[in-house]
């Protein structure tokens, strides 16, 4: 294995598969890589290497012994501290779950174990995958490997931290506003939110039970599909799952664009304040699909504002709930941004979340309709590359409106991809979001502008570390 | 409590039963008000057959 960026999951595989590369050493060099750039990317709160390396072994006896489980057999990957690991602690990264140790797997957790990866370690993210960028929480916050003095986005910042720095190919991120996605975003990788209810949240802590969704980031659109493989299907003990069939991910990744629809909502962009380059990258990626055969046309989403009440209104009074108790008789021992988005929850009446819930199904049945004629939407999902970390807002209340919250509300699939770079060297990203349950067509579209774009090929030099 | 005990805001604090430091108190305050202006739009009528999108779904999880 050479000291560069890890495989990515489908190259990995088809090279263990070859009997080319072996687990062994694979999680050898995710570990090496993971304890060079740590200390300063701080993607990892805890690194795992004695339990990978007792994985990694028995994948390779397994493999050898002809008992392949399948394509990510023997492939290393990182859970979001938020995702219980049986034997290993579960903090939020949070002083209020230092001591938290998970009694067992969550349910993604035990469908990547029996897939036969390798953990590596538990991932850095904002405290109960809320809040912001904190200094006064006992873990650093993940860097952005692009530029570390920028914000790496949120919650999921360990993961896009360790995906796009070539540690893992696979880290699992959640996504209740954005989380998934606006990580993905500013770190240049690719981020899959899918349906509400297509992925178990069982054993991942929860910030807000109606919006939280599971996903995966990696590097390329492929991963994502072959990661959603394992990850997706009811499960039972998961409220919110749906009893929906799986689809084969790959059937179609590699049919191209020729006949969809994609519904490109400039105006909604345009709403959301994106800047300059980011809505130049855009009107490009609607110019790549157009070429690649799709038919690209303007439509039009319902005001932002509309989402935006809807999301806040639901994701602050159901996550005032969860952490109510803590927030009146503890409240020191949250980070001082987690501690005052949280409380804004306490202040909303029952009045405001019903009509909340019910503005959410009106919006929802408003973008279903659009569905009626296309096949995917692309949209923008943050306003620009990352700003620098120092700028953030780490305010109670965020005043920038988010764009990415949208598809929390109506639960449609969104994964978001890099379309470009800004000047500064940043990336840029877009926004694919499909039919519920459609998730493949949004990776085929993902996988055909990934292809023809040629963007993956670039990584952060992390020259600057 | 840098504020009238009266006021909106401070009602909502004692109801939410937390407490929030003096050296906060505005900073929050500010994010309450900006808060409920972004949801005015919750106010805007509804049909009554605008039912909530999270509703008991019976039929769901039943199987053994």
């Amino acid at each position: 294995m050479s000291a560069g960026p890890l495989p990515t999951l489908a190259a990995a595989g088809r090279r263990i598969a070859a009997g080319e590369l072996s687990p062994v050493a694979l999680t050898e060099a995710a570990l090496a890589r993971a304890e060079t750039l740590n200390p300063k990317l701080h993607a990892f709160i805890e690194i795992t290497a004695e339990r990978a390396r007792a994985a990694a072994l028995r994948a390779e006896r397994e493999i050898a012994g002809g008992r392949r489980r399948g394509p990510l057999h023997g492939i290393p990957y990182g859970l979001k501290d938020i995702y219980d690991a049986a034997g290993l602690r579960t903090t939020a990264h949070s002083r209020l779950l230092l001591d938290n140790v998970a009694a067992g797997d969550a349910e993604t957790t035990a469908r990547l174990e029996a897939a036969g990866m390798i953990l590596i370690g538990k991932l850095a993210t904002h405290e109960f995958a809320t809040g912001g960028p904190a200094f006064d929480l006992p873990f650093p916050p993940a860097r952005n490997p692009w530029n570390p003095a920028h914000f790496t986005g949120g919650s999921s910042s360990g993961s896009s931290t360790a995906v796009a720095a070539g540690i893992l190919p696979l880290a699992m991120g959640s996504d209740t506003g954005g989380s998934i996605r606006l990580p993905a975003a500013y770190c240049g990788t690719v981020g899959l939110k899918p349906t509400y209810g297509r992925v178990s949240r069982r054993g991942v802590a929860p910030l807000c039970y109606s919006l939280d969704t599971t996903g995966p980031l990696t590097w390329t659109v492929e991963d994502a599909a072959l990661a959603l493989q394992v990850l997706a299907g009811h499960d039972p003990r998961d409220p919110g799952s749906a009893e929906v069939p799986v689809p084969d991910y790959r059937a179609w990744l590699r049919d191209g664009v020729t006949g969809l629809r994609i519904g490109y909502c400039r105006a909604f962009n345009e709403d959301g304040e994106v800047g300059p380059e980011q809505a130049s990258a855009l009107d490009r990626t609607a110019q790549t699909l157009a070429q690649l055969g799709a038919e690209v046309s303007e439509v039009a989403l319902p005001p932002n504002a509309q989402f935006q009440a809807c999301a806040r209104t639901i994701s602050h009074s159901e996550s005032f709930a969860i952490h109510a108790r803590d927030l009146r008789t503890r409240p020191e021992l949250y980070a001082r941004v987690t501690r005052e988005r949280l409380m804004l929850g306490g202040f909303l009446t029952a009045t405001q979340y019903v009509q909340a819930q019910r503005l959410r199904r009106i919006l929802t049945r408003k973008v279903d309709a659009l569905f009626e004629s296309c096949d995917v939407l692309l949209t923008a999902i943050v306003p620009g590359p990352a700003p620098v970390l120092e700028e953030t807002d780490d305010g109670p209340w965020r005043r920038q409106q988010p764009l990415a919250s949208v598809f929390n509300v109506t639960g449609h699939p969104a994964m978001a991809q890099p379309c470009g770079f800004a000047e500064s060297g940043l990336p840029l990203s877009a926004q694919f979001v499909g039919r519920a349950f459609d998730e493949a067509t949004v990776l085929q579209v993902g996988q055909a502008y990934e292809h023809a774009a040629g963007w993956v090929e670039k990584r952060p030099t992390l020259a600057t570390l | 409590m840098p504020d009238d005990p009266n006021s909106e805001f401070a009602a909502a604090v004692r109801r939410a039963g937390v407490t929030i430091p003096d050296d906060r108190w505005q900073a929050m305050r500010e994010a309450y008000y900006g808060m409920q202006a972004l949801l005015k739009v919750l106010d805007d009528p509804l049909a009554y057959e605008d039912e909530p999108a999270v509703l008991p779904r019976y039929d769901m999880g039943a199987k053994p």
